[in-house]
């Protein structure tokens, strides 16, 4: 029961304290609407990406400014501004509510709820464009982010501060992977932010229900500009993600950001200022489409210690177009990144999920991150699996192959076997140790190929199970000892044994049937 | 804008000024360098004043201040 008294009293203080002063203001007045796009006349002093109201609540940004009028983009559509229209200068350009009350929290590119809850209990906020962190103020990259991916874990180590470009075509997995790494980041101290940029908000509302239920929303926001947002949004959605992200990484602390997808903003972008009417160049994008994201990524970064060794780790996501790597805004954002994973669909289509094609992804700073377990280990892998991808290509052709050459393609495919991974399903530091002991070991030859998957999974089942103190042994920071690895493989042998006789009875049942 | 704009004050007001209120528009007006002085009728404003000289517009409307007062309840 609402108490009418105690709210009119309420309402009255409220209204005693309102100071209504009459202030001068510097307007100007709609001469052109159409398109999200407005053009003002007046509004002399107006600056660069300066905020503007328009009369009746409507808030625009200034992005041209021109000798006699400034055109501007709406933010909120462009219902409800006419001709002739009033629009104020602010004097304050876009800002992002930040704070620890946005982790949780579903939010609008300018801060505003979207999960039906109540608006996130945040003084202050952070201007959406700032300038990247100085050279001096940057500090190595040294330690790793885990994505709790074996084939990018071992193969392309992502760093705390480092870029790193998930391309790909459609349906290949690009997000799968980020998410991922989202859910891995739990117990890690690591604050994440999930940027999507014009995504279907199915889609998006099938990864918060991922986030939810597996409660990695309590150290994550999620900043969302759907396909229907009005195109400006969608333009500052992942600079707003970036600074919340700046408001943790200066407090020290270390933060994971995706943006899904940069090829989406790319597209917004071009959208705004074609019709800005900026002359367009190369696949009609603007002339400035790689400021757009160089200023976007350079501000991850990994900060000095004297700053507090604060971090932000940046995932932006590309999407290709029938594996065209080389198209504009693709070899823009490689060339900004410190390395990409890239993503075949005819990888995916065969079974090797996630679909990391190992040859042409790279990490260009992760490896000095790398945990040196993992390190020292993992350091032939990328040479063997190319090798036996070479090999692969030839046994194409049918001929007969040696006993050498045999081993080395066997190997090589149960090397695959062992890189492919559900999806939800992360392996940690130790875990990965093992399987790349497995894998490395000549115990593998047991193992009959196309059961490697079940194998290792069973495996790490009993060695937790069973054996738990042989994963607590592991040290990921020194080389495995050869003592413990002796043991290990021991505890493998043993489940390979039991693993042969209980695949058996099935061969014989499926042999019976085939006769 | 023109700059023959900047000497002209465009005054709205809910209703027709006495004298004395337009004499001491105007002379507000002519302290900012105007030379012309528009009056026009709004009802729309509910009252006070608005007054817009060139790019700069100082809103004194009853309608301005309920708005006001309205966002920060």
């Amino acid at each position: 029961m609402i108490d009418v008294n105690a709210l009119g009293k309420d309402l009255r203080e409220k209204i005693a304290n309102v100071r209504v002063n009459i202030d001068e203001r510097v307007c100007g007045r709609v001469i052109y609407s159409g398109d999200g796009i407005i053009r003002i006349s007046g509004l002399h002093d107006v600056k660069y990406n300066e905020l503007l109201e328009v009369q009746g609540g409507a808030r625009a940004l200034a992005l041209n400014l021109e000798t006699d009028c400034v055109g501007a983009v709406l933010l909120s559509g462009s219902e409800g501004v006419g001709f002739g229209d009033l629009v104020y200068s602010t004097g304050e350009t876009v800002h992002m509510r930040v704070g620890e009350a946005m982790l949780g929290r579903v939010v609008d590119p300018l801060g505003d709820p979207l999960d039906g809850m109540e608006e996130p209990a945040c003084t202050q906020t952070r201007p959406v464009e700032y300038p990247a962190p100085s050279i001096m103020d940057r500090g190595k990259v040294n330690t790793p982010l885990q994505t709790g991916i074996l084939a990018i874990d071992s193969m392309i180590p992502i760093g705390r501060g480092q870029r790193e470009l998930i391309i790909g075509d459609r349906q290949t997995g690009k997000t799968a992977i980020a998410v991922d790494t989202i859910l891995n980041q739990k117990g890690e101290n690591v604050i994440c932010i999930y940027v999507s940029i014009g995504q279907k908000a199915s889609s998006l509302a099938k990864i918060i229900q991922t986030l939810r239920s597996t409660g990695a929303m309590d150290y994550t926001c999620v900043v969302c500009s759907t396909a229907d947002d009005a195109v400006p949004l969608q333009y500052i959605a992942p600079y707003s993600g970036c600074a919340l992200a700046e408001y943790f990484m200066y407090r020290g602390k270390d933060v994971l950001i995706v943006y899904d997808d940069l090829s989406k903003h790319a597209v917004a972008y071009r959208t705004m200022s074609l019709l800005l009417k900026r002359p367009s160049g190369r696949e009609a994008y603007p002339g400035d489409v790689f400021y757009l994201h160089s200023r976007l990524l350079e501000r991850a970064a990994k900060l000095s210690a004297d700053l507090g060794g604060g971090s932000i780790t940046a995932l932006p996501i590309v999407e290709t177009l029938a594996g065209d790597i080389s198209a504009y805004i693709p070899t823009n954002v490689i060339s900004i990144t410190d390395g990409q994973i890239y993503l075949e669909s005819e990888l995916f289509n065969s079974g090797v999920r996630p679909a990391v094609n190992v040859g042409l992804s790279v990490s260009r700073v992760g490896g000095s991150a790398q945990r040196a377990a993992i390190r020292r280990i993992s350091g032939q892998l990328r040479v063997n699996l190319a090798q036996y991808r070479e090999l692969a290509i030839f046994m194409q052709f049918g001929s007969d192959l040696d006993a050498e050459t045999q081993k080395t393609l066997s190997r090589g495919a149960k090397m695959t076997d062992t890189l492919k991974q559900p999806q939800y399903r992360n392996y940690s530091v130790r875990e990965q140790i093992v399987l790349l002991l497995v894998a490395e070991s000549d115990l593998i030859d047991k193992i009959p190929a196309k059961k490697v998957t079940a194998f290792n999974a069973g495996f790490l089942d009993m060695l937790r199970a069973e054996h738990a103190e042989l994963l607590e042994a592991i040290d990921a920071d020194t080389a495995v000892s050869d003592e413990l690895r002796a043991r290990i493989l021991a505890a493998a042998e043993q489940y390979a044994d039991a693993f042969a006789v209980e695949e058996e009875p099935h061969a014989a049942e499926h042999a019976e049937e085939v006769q | 804008m023109k700059s023959s704009e900047k000497h002209v004050a465009r005054v709205t007001l809910a209703m027709r000024a006495d004298d004395e209120t337009a004499e001491r528009i105007t002379r507000f007006a002519e302290s900012r360098g105007c030379t012309h002085v528009h009056f026009c009728i709004d009802p729309g404003i509910l009252g006070g004043v608005i007054i817009q000289i060139g790019d700069v517009i100082y809103d004194g409307s009853v309608r301005a201040r309920l708005e006001t007062v309205r966002r920060s309840v």
